[in-house]
């Protein structure tokens, strides 16, 4: 769906190295892919119950196998339209910025659990932009807060959904 | 400042949003002590489900506190159900846990909790599962089917609405009991399970009583799995008076992690007794024509332990268990 | 018709106004919240049905459904991340549209379509309710799988230019969503001994991941990159005209029937539907080459079918007492709280009930409609957002999204892995809507499978034996064969 906007497909004359870091990557993740075919079809030799084997709608891992042979059999064509064709690798520093953002959006998802919601979103809210090189601290640290009280608020109070709580035994 | 006017009007929305969910929302809050969540371990709209909102109302009124219903649907119920296991014991999170998660899953699978992981608080509901056939079908009685599975043997079609539940083991009961050989069709729940009857692709299946009623339009009752026949309709004959003693309620009650407090124990006891007998909660299930039913903590806890050992057998009977 | 007017009389109560208002605005609110969907609205409603008389109850109960499965295109149109899976199709016109500037055209279209195949579904309901029904009984588990191998031909449809990796994209959702307890044996497959994952991995965690969290990151990538500057975003409501409408009819035609067939058949459902419609358009339009680049065809197609389902899902609901989703599982569950007990005696003996729940429909439809109306300026003045700051809040409520399905950390842990697995695929231009589309179909593809060669007793040549199944993978393997065809047709002429 994204052919279009794609950011990485471009035909301008590029060095090569550029070129060839892009082709890299696009056959590392068809070989994670291989990697992952094998586990799962590893896995679909596990041992079966006895009502499966004695059902006659076939094995839990019919239906699997099916599907995992057809994706096996992609992995070549796959292979060739990277020969013909494949992605540059962004430019250093969006990347950088984007890895700061994904890291910071894992950190996040492990402080819901630790700190609790409303202190992990106080805290994302206002790192994000300035990962991202928005200024006016005090502006930003103004949206963060009433941004993610107004969440919390929604969700806790009106829609009920009881969202984890920090350890400091403050209700939120 | 162009883009703060921009936010702040970004920020008009949510407002507007909370204001006006908080206009529907207004009449659930109680506020007082600390909420309570009752996870449901089953997706919402099914019985469970339904009960547990129903008793909602009646226990945060006696406990005055929020209640939240909160489904954790999955594999089988037992999700939800071991969420609450390792959930802290404080009173703030129940389970309202059906015979399925509790007494026959265990025995199925490898779980990180078992029988003994939980304060049992109180029994909530149990209805008995009848044998249900289309309307139109041939069969009658418990005797026409049996007759007919004997004479055709693998060519009645059983729909279970899944593996190891209680309609599945029934089903299994039945086969044992009169001797005959059936195909059990897997399908995900009452509703398809009824499509599969309606549809032609299966004979029969066992709903439990409360949804049979509801759709009597297009049911027929062949034998009520249960050793009396039902106060509220006394028309369903049983299995037993057929020959066949099938007894194979589905019920559910409230349960808590293991090592709550006595004082808090007894209150949640208290508001389960009180949000059952409260005229609305009776009026629903009037409603649904789902028998009444309750147990107190400490006659649950036997009652739960004893269904669990029953049910081991069960299922070791009918091969299907795992250990 | 005097049955018609008890049904007015009770409908045009104050109370039944305002629960079809309240119900309309929380289910559009819902819809519009990444993660959060019709069951999630359902069920915040619920308590409050059951003091309520039946007929509110009911319009409290309908004005949710309906105003969640259109609430989810809005922001699939202004950010690209559909907040429900049945508005992943629209993001694809949708988004390109409002990223030229014109979201609030895009709006214009989908609110009119929705509400367009919504009435139109209502119709289907009024006029054909019961024959529908018995219809639909004709689907055995051969059928659903004949069905299911046909809708999964959508994949090429959604994936322009990048077959290789769109049938891959399929597989992958079709296998994630083998991952837990085997429906039919009870067997836990996949799950290398995670106890959390033999619940499976949900789709709403994974299409959250796909689609908001990863666009966000991929934001993070083209910040400096010159797009239509943010003061350029055209903000508000706009209708398209009448001339633009003229070539479009057949398209709104097509897309609300596909809707209402695909409805009608309990276990399929919006997502399905909408992704038919949008292959189909895609395969019939004449402006074909514009697909993927906001063209108003794709939008309308699968607006209004996946509107059109909201009412012919309520057939086999209400019908047969079979509801085909979770969605109408929960209203089901509060009608029969009510007492409504279903049936084909629901039809024939509480017409005036189903002519009020027609009239309410109605009535949705059109506040549906206003609510858009007046909500989109609000929405489309989230693209004036300076976009460092709307990154983080976006993450914010979707990762929050995640959660309130199930109140599960867990899932948001799989939607942060969907969206890290999604930013990478997307760069390298894999399609995500086709894992969608496999973990939508997947299961119902395998089920019916392995319930037919139950049925057949492992016979697969009996699967070719029932006329509608025949007809449906005959049409499967035609619309599979056309582009060779026409390739050789091509050669042959050169």
């Amino acid at each position: 769906m994204d052919a279009g906007n794609a950011p990485g497909l471009e035909s301008d004359a590029v060095s090569p190295r550029r070129q060839r870091a892009g082709r890299l990557t696009e056959i590392m993740i068809v070989a994670l892919l291989v990697a992952a075919l094998a586990l799962f079809l590893a896995a679909s030799f596990g041992k079966t119950s006895a009502f499966a084997q004695a059902s006659s709608g076939r094995g839990p891992y019919f239906f699997p196998r099916i599907v995992l042979g057809g994706m096996a059999i992609l992995i070549p064509v796959l292979l060739v339209g990277i020969r013909q064709r494949a992605a540059l690798l962004p430019e250093r520093a969006p990347l950088v910025r984007m890895i700061f953002v994904i890291l910071a959006t894992a950190a996040y998802c492990a402080a819901i659990g630790v700190i609790g919601f409303l202190l992990a979103s106080v805290l994302f809210g206002g790192l994000v932009p300035v990962l991202l090189g928005q200024r006016g601290y005090l502006m930003l640290a103004a949206i963060a807060l009433s941004y993610a009280v107004a969440v919390w608020l929604l969700f806790e109070k009106i829609f009920l959904i009881i969202l984890p709580a920090s350890p400091f035994g403050l209700g939120f | 400042m162009k883009d703060i006017a921009a936010i702040l009007r970004g920020f008009g929305l949510v407002a507007v949003m909370g204001a006006s969910a908080a206009l529907t929302a207004a009449p659930v809050q109680a506020q007082g002590n600390r909420p309570v969540t009752v996870v449901v371990p089953f997706a919402a709209g099914g019985g469970t489900d339904i009960t547990t909102r129903a008793m909602q109302e009646g226990m945060a009124k006696a406990l005055d506190a929020n209640v939240v219903v909160k489904n954790t649907a999955g594999a089988g119920g037992t999700i939800g159900v071991s969420e609450v296991a390792r959930a802290k014991p404080d009173g703030t999170t129940l389970a309202m846990a059906p015979v399925g998660p509790l007494t026959t899953q265990p025995h199925l699978r490898e779980l990180p909790y078992d029988v003994d992981s939980f304060d049992y608080i109180c029994l909530a509901y149990s209805a008995p599962t009848v044998i249900a056939v289309r309307k139109d079908s041939p069969f009658t009685s418990l005797g026409d089917l049996v007759a007919y599975g004997k004479e055709h043997p693998g060519e009645l079609t059983f729909a279970v609405q899944a593996i190891g539940s209680i309609p599945h083991i029934a089903g299994l009961g039945l086969a044992d009991a009169a001797g005959i050989e059936m195909n059990y069709l897997p399908v995900n729940g009452d509703g398809p399970a009824l499509k599969a009857l309606l549809d032609g692709t299966a004979d029969l299946f066992i709903p439990h009583v409360s949804f049979y009623s509801t759709n009597a339009d297009q049911l027929k009752s062949l034998a009520l799995l249960q050793a009396d026949r039902l106060a509220e309709q006394p028309d369903l004959a049983t299995a037993a008076e057929q020959g066949y003693a099938l007894d194979f309620p589905i019920w559910g009650g409230l349960v808590a992690p293991a090592g709550l407090e006595d004082a808090v124990k007894g209150k949640l006891e208290a508001a389960c007794k009180g949000a059952i007998d409260s005229k609305p909660f009776q009026d629903r299930m009037a409603t649904l024509k789902q028998p009444s039913a309750y147990l107190g903590a400490g006659d649950f806890a036997a009652f739960v332990h004893e269904k669990y050992e029953t049910n081991r057998k069960l299922l070791e009977k009918a091969g299907l268990l795992a250990k | 018709m005097e049955l018609l007017l008890t049904a007015v009389t009770q409908i045009a109560t104050p109370m039944t106004l305002l629960a079809i208002v309240a119900g309309t605005f929380v289910g559009v609110i819902v819809g519009v919240l990444p993660g959060l969907g019709s069951v999630l609205g359902l069920t915040m409603v619920l308590p409050f049905t059951f003091a309520m008389p039946q007929i509110p109850a009911i319009a409290l109960m309908l004005g949710v459904y309906c105003g969640s499965v259109y609430g989810g295109s809005i922001t699939a149109i202004v950010l690209n991340t559909p907040g429900t899976p049945q508005s992943a199709a629209t993001a694809m016109e949708g988004f390109p549209m409002a990223q030229r500037g014109e979201a609030d055209l895009a709006i214009g279209w989908v609110t009119a379509a929705s509400t367009l195949g919504g009435l139109f579904s209502v119709a289907v309901l009024a006029l054909a309710g019961p024959t529908l029904a018995t219809f639909s009984l004709q689907f055995t588990p051969i059928e659903y799988f004949a069905l299911g191998l046909f809708a999964m031909t959508c994949i090429a449809g959604v994936s322009s230019g990048a077959l290789a990796k769109g049938l891959m994209a399929g597989g992958i959702g079709i296998i994630l969503s083998m991952i837990g307890a085997d429906p039919v044996t009870g067997d836990l497959r996949f799950t290398f001994h995670s106890f959390q994952l033999t619940a499976g991995i949900g789709l709403i965690p994974v299409i959250v991941g796909l689609f908001a969290f990863s666009e966000m990151f991929l934001r993070v990538l083209d910040l400096d990159a010159g797009k239509t500057a943010a003061k350029d975003m055209r903000v508000g409501f706009r209708l398209p005209r009448w001339a633009d409408w003229r070539p479009r009819l057949g398209m709104l035609l097509r897309g609300s029937l596909i809707g209402s067939f695909v409805g009608a058949l309990p276990g399929t459902g919006a997502a399905t539907a909408s992704f038919i419609a949008y292959s189909e358009a895609q395969r019939t339009s004449p402006r074909r080459a514009n697909f993927g680049k906001g063209e108003a065809d794709g939008l309308v197609a699968c607006e209004s079918a996946n509107n059109a389902v909201t009412g012919s899902a309520l057939v086999p609901t209400l019908a047969l007492g079979i509801p085909g989703d979770p969605v109408t599982a929960v209203m089901l569950g509060a009608l029969v709280i009510q007492g409504v007990a279903p049936g084909p005696q629901l039809f024939v003996n509480h017409l005036d009930l189903i002519y009020a729940i027609f009239l309410v429909l109605v009535i949705v439809n059109v506040v549906m409609f206003a609510i858009g109306a007046l909500g989109a300026p609000i929405f489309t003045r989230v693209l004036r957002i300076p976009e460092p700051i709307l990154i983080g809040l976006i993450l914010i409520i979707s990762t929050v999204g995640a959660y309130g399905v199930n109140g599960n950390l867990f899932d948001v842990w799989i939607a942060f892995g969907a969206g890290v697995a999604g930013a990478i695929l997307r760069y390298f231009s894999y399609p995500v809507a086709p894992i969608v589309i496999g973990m939508v179909l997947g299961p119902t593809i395998e089920m019916s499978l392995r319930q037919g060669l139950i049925l057949t007793r492992g016979d697969a040549l009996a699967f070719f034996q029932r006329p509608i199944a025949l007809m449906l993978f005959i049409i499967t393997a035609a619309i599979l064969l056309w582009p060779l065809v026409r390739r050789l047709r091509a050669r042959e002429r050169t």
